[in-house]
């Protein structure tokens, strides 16, 4: 078990408002909280709570309206476009619920995409080792099973060795069983490799594997949970 | 990025056949344009060098037998570089059988300084020898050394072959070599078939300094013995129509290549937008795993620059291939000797320039656009959902399915309509083209000349008597030269009697009689001398200077003349000197003069147009593959973009007809629009040639017949139809678990 102390990410009081036609939606309300290094940290909350927009400016992919965003010592709230690339690049490793694969290109090249944009990738074939998908290594997205998708999903994002995994409703697409399977991998990865996630989902059972589970609701945290006893992904039911 | 160059290659292998349709646009639109422009250098270059080798003349004058020796006061003027004098008669040759009209040209004892004659093969005549025009003696198969029978009025003479030539002066674009030839004879053989001896009846001049100065000294040492006909180089016969022809041919190498090129881009801008929507998920993800926006822009701006080099270096290669051999085929029926044929830095450079601008261009705006949008906002796919909120509920789900696809992205929409249009722009305008020729001639030959021959003589009351003649008329075929303000236009004055033979016809078919008084001139003359209806303008004719009020002006089909009325003509000085005769014998019509049979100048005419028809001819094909590309093009796209929902729709029970359908009504909107917009063009582009073929020697009157709209449309909808096929024999081959599946990927 790693230390996890020092905060990785935190944000402080961040609004974000859309404008749809003449109409403002506002997806945060002044959303403060902190992602420790080393953490597995799952934030629940019902559908347009603003999870997603909070993953999405966490991981540098979106910008808030209003407040400060940072990772580690950086406020990256303030990064112009090349910064935010850069940071995505280096310290962001992203899995979807539609695991997003290029459809064009196999399980390995598809890991690849991601190993040739840093400096020190892992070892595509360990990385796909380590999701148990090295046998599937040269086969395309449409001849996997979701699962398999998801878990090359996860390769991508880990091959570029990131501080910070962001997971929205990474298990939404899949069953049961395959949906364990998938969290199973994400935990031993956050256990082993020390790689922080945070994973975002409505499903309340997924929140008993976290070390901290943060509650949303109408685009504010309503309530930070700390879990002392995080179960093994394959004792969750729902 | 060895990855995205891998993604670049299994994309462009996953829609080879759009990529390939537009790569065939940039490659058809770099090809004709380097094709046509450089054929077009090729030609001017060719005839310059020979004009040049061959020492054309910058000023001619046709007189009444004057002394030679009058050539050395013409030499003695400052500014004549050359001069050459000239006796020219009529005659015939027997030719397999068949007596065919030559004209024989006297040369002097050594090539001449000025109008030069090319050999080339065989000798310089002497004694009783000749050098044939090259073209005549590849028709009739005459060889060197043969012997000619010729006859001139009522004497033979024989005269040997010495060698094939050709001339500056015979220079033309269309090959008279069937019905007349040219005979270069030595001067003291022409004296003596003449009897003109020491005579000159034509006198050809060059000059280093100011040609009008030089031009007027020389016609006033010839004035006392009668001009018959004085022009400056641009007015030559052979060289005016040839620089038209040129002109045109230009337009026509800038024009057509120019709206592929913006097919082209039409085409790869909708191919790629479509291409880059379908990734919009893709490309979030690029950009969420770190790869920056100009990564994104340089990764699929590599289609647009594959299709750009692919196309133009293909392109370019079969351009100057194309340029070689249409090159060598004009300059054939030129009468020229040899061509010239080279790779031009210039042409090389536009043709690259276009053919990679083009598609870049059109493809970055795409690219751009896409690559502008957040990531997180493209996750959530929100640039590919727009639609308009058009209600079409008592349409089938189907039938609002395909007017929904259509009204998804206006401005893919747009382009893909205006792609079709220039489709039709194509097609139409050939067609039309066509149709105009078409229409020329039959104004020409079924309104205008109603006579079946055309005797050089006088006797009208002779001919009359003529058994098998019905009707016989006299009329005046004149020289003029128009003065207004400076400038001098040379025409034909034509004097008419009120009659059914001879009728005067403007562009639009409408007819027009002899004025009592006056005259009419084409309109093309009115413009360059700046005269109007009802002026009086002066002018130089056989019988000296004379008046005429400008009685109307109109625009004239083929050979457009002046027309006056004979009485009026008479009355000033001028004699009859032609008769048109309807009915009658050829042969018998031959004792009274030199003949000319409409149905010979008819053929003629025909054959000048069959280069134009098969060039026409061609554009219709090219109209035809051009159209189909880009039909291709989008409805292939369009069932590419849309296999997930095409595979669900199958999955729910649709047909492979009813969703064809649905994309064949998708289609037709687009077409139906695409020809909507593209007649009122093609009429545009009419208009345009209309201002290209207007001079001196015919006017297009240019026309579509409905039955070129009907086909065009016809055209359009087959190949709608056509370009289906494919797509939708990827339909019904389509494995729909394998597409589904990539709804989740």
């Amino acid at each position: 078990m790693v230390e996890k102390e020092v905060a990785m990410l935190r944000f402080e009081g961040v609004w974000k408002v859309y404008r749809m036609g003449r109409v403002d939606v506002v997806a945060l309300r002044d959303v403060s909280l902190e992602v420790g290094e080393g953490e597995f940290v799952v934030v629940l909350g019902p559908s347009g709570s603003g999870k997603t927009t909070m993953l999405n400016i966490a991981g540098g992919i979106d910008r808030p309206t209003r407040g400060r965003v940072f990772f580690k010592d950086l406020e990256i709230s303030s990064f112009d476009e090349k910064g935010l690339t850069d940071f995505r690049r280096n310290h962001v490793g992203f899995v979807f619920q539609f695991f997003n694969l290029v459809p064009t290109l196999t399980a390995k090249e598809n890991v690849q995409l991601a190993a040739e944009l840093v400096d020190d990738p892992m070892d595509v074939d360990e990385v796909l080792e380590m999701v148990g998908l090295k046998h599937r290594a040269n086969h395309f997205p449409f001849e996997m099973s979701g699962g398999e998708q998801q878990r090359v999903a996860i390769a991508r994002a880990l091959v570029k060795r990131p501080d910070i995994i962001l997971g929205d409703e990474p298990t939404g697409n899949l069953d049961f069983e395959t949906g364990k399977k998938v969290l199973k991998v994400m935990k031993e990865i956050n256990e082993k490799m020390g790689t922080t996630f945070l994973i975002v989902t409505h499903n309340t059972a997924i929140s008993r594997i976290a070390d901290k589970i943060i509650h949303f609701r109408d685009g504010r945290v309503f309530g930070v949970e700390i879990n002392s006893n995080p179960i093994d992904p394959e004792e969750l039911s729902w | 990025m060895r990855t995205l160059v891998l993604k670049n290659f299994r994309d462009l292998r996953a829609q080879k056949w759009q990529f390939l349709a537009v790569t065939f646009l940039v490659f058809l639109g770099v090809s004709l344009f380097t094709g046509l422009y450089s054929s077009y250098l090729n030609i001017k270059a060719t005839y310059e060098k020979f004009y040049s080798e061959t020492n054309f003349e910058d000023f001619g004058l046709f007189v009444n037998p004057a002394p030679k020796r009058l050539l050395e006061k013409i030499r003695r003027i400052h500014g004549v570089e050359a001069v050459v004098g000239r006796i020219t008669a009529y005659g015939t040759v027997e030719v397999g059988g068949k007596e065919i009209m030559v004209k024989l040209v006297s040369i002097p004892r050594e090539n001449s300084k000025v109008n030069s004659i090319y050999i080339v093969e065989g000798v310089y005549p002497k004694g009783n020898e000749a050098l044939i025009l090259k073209k005549f003696s590849d028709r009739y198969g005459i060889s060197i050394g043969e012997k000619l029978n010729l006859r001139v009025g009522n004497r033979t003479y024989t005269l040997r072959v010495s060698g094939t030539a050709c001339s500056p002066e015979y220079v033309l674009i269309w090959d008279m070599s069937k019905r007349s030839g040219v005979l270069f004879v030595p001067y003291n053989v022409m004296e003596k078939i003449t009897g003109l001896k020491g005579k000159v009846t034509e006198v050809h001049v060059k000059v280093y300094s100011d040609v009008d100065e030089v031009m007027s000294k020389v016609e006033n040492i010839f004035k006392p013995y009668g001009i018959k006909k004085a022009y400056k180089k641009k007015d030559q016969p052979g060289y005016k129509l040839l620089r038209m022809d040129l002109k045109g041919f230009e337009h026509t190498a800038l024009m057509f290549p120019s709206m592929l090129i913006i097919i082209a881009a039409l085409a790869t801008y909708v191919m790629l937008s479509r291409v880059v929507m379908g990734q919009m998920n893709v490309i979030a993800v690029l950009r969420a795993i770190g790869y920056s926006k100009t990564d994104v822009i340089l990764h699929y701006l590599t289609y647009p620059v594959l299709i750009g080099v692919v196309g133009t270096v293909a392109g370019i290669f079969a351009g100057y291939w194309i340029s070689s051999a249409m090159t060598s085929s004009y300059v054939d029926v030129l009468n020229l000797p040899y061509y010239v044929s080279k790779i031009y830095p210039n042409v090389t450079l536009v043709s690259v320039s276009i053919g990679m601008l083009a598609p870049i261009i059109a493809g970055s705006f795409t690219v751009k656009s896409v690559a502008e949008v957040e990531p997180a906002v493209a996750m959530k796919g929100i640039a590919v959902e727009r639609t308009i909120g058009v209600k079409f509920e008592r349409f089938s789900i189907m039938t609002r399915m395909a007017i929904k696809n259509v009204l998804r992205n206006p401005k893919r929409t747009v382009y893909t309509v205006l792609g079709l249009a220039m489709g039709v722009v194509l097609v139409g305008t050939s067609l039309a083209l066509i149709d105009s020729v078409n229409e020329m001639m039959h104004v020409q030959f079924d309104k205008i000349n109603g006579y079946d021959f055309k005797v050089e003589c006088s006797n009208v009351k002779g001919i009359r008597a003529l058994n098998d003649v019905k009707e016989a008329y006299p009329i005046v075929e004149t020289w003029i030269v128009f003065e207004r303000n400076g400038i001098t236009e040379e025409s034909t004055l034509i004097g008419l009697p009120v009659q059914d033979l001879y009728n005067i016809y403007d562009l639009k078919g409408r007819r027009h009689f002899p004025p009592p008084k006056g005259i009419i001139l084409p309109e093309y003359l009115a413009k360059k001398l700046g005269v109007s209806k009802g002026e009086v303008i002066k002018a130089f004719t056989k019988v000296g200077v004379v008046r005429f009020e400008v009685y109307d002006i109109f625009p004239q089909p083929l050979f457009p003349a002046c027309y006056a009325n004979i009485d009026q003509l008479e009355r000033m000085g001028f004699k009859p000197n032609y008769v048109i005769v309807k009915g009658g014998n050829e042969n018998e019509l031959k004792r009274f003069g030199r003949v000319t049979s409409i149905k010979d100048v008819r053929k003629d005419v025909e054959e000048m147009m069959s280069m134009m028809n098969e060039f026409f001819a061609f554009s219709v094909l090219f109209g035809v593959t051009l159209a189909s590309a880009m039909i291709f093009n989008t409805v292939t796209i369009n069932i590419m973009e849309r296999r997930r929902e095409i595979a669900t729709l199958r999955m729910l029970g649709y047909t492979v007809r009813e969703i064809g359908e649905s994309i064949l009504i998708e289609t037709f909107i687009l077409g139906f629009f695409g020809i909507l917009l593209g007649f009122p063009m093609v009429l545009g582009v009419l208009k345009f040639f209309e201002t290209t073929y207007e001079g001196e020697i015919f006017k297009m009157p240019f026309v579509i017949y409905p039955q070129t709209y009907a086909l065009t449309t016809a055209i359009i909808i087959a190949t709608v139809l056509l370009s289906l096929l494919p797509g939708m024999r990827y339909i019904s081959r389509m494995k729909i678990e394998k597409v589904t599946k990539e709804v989740t990927g």
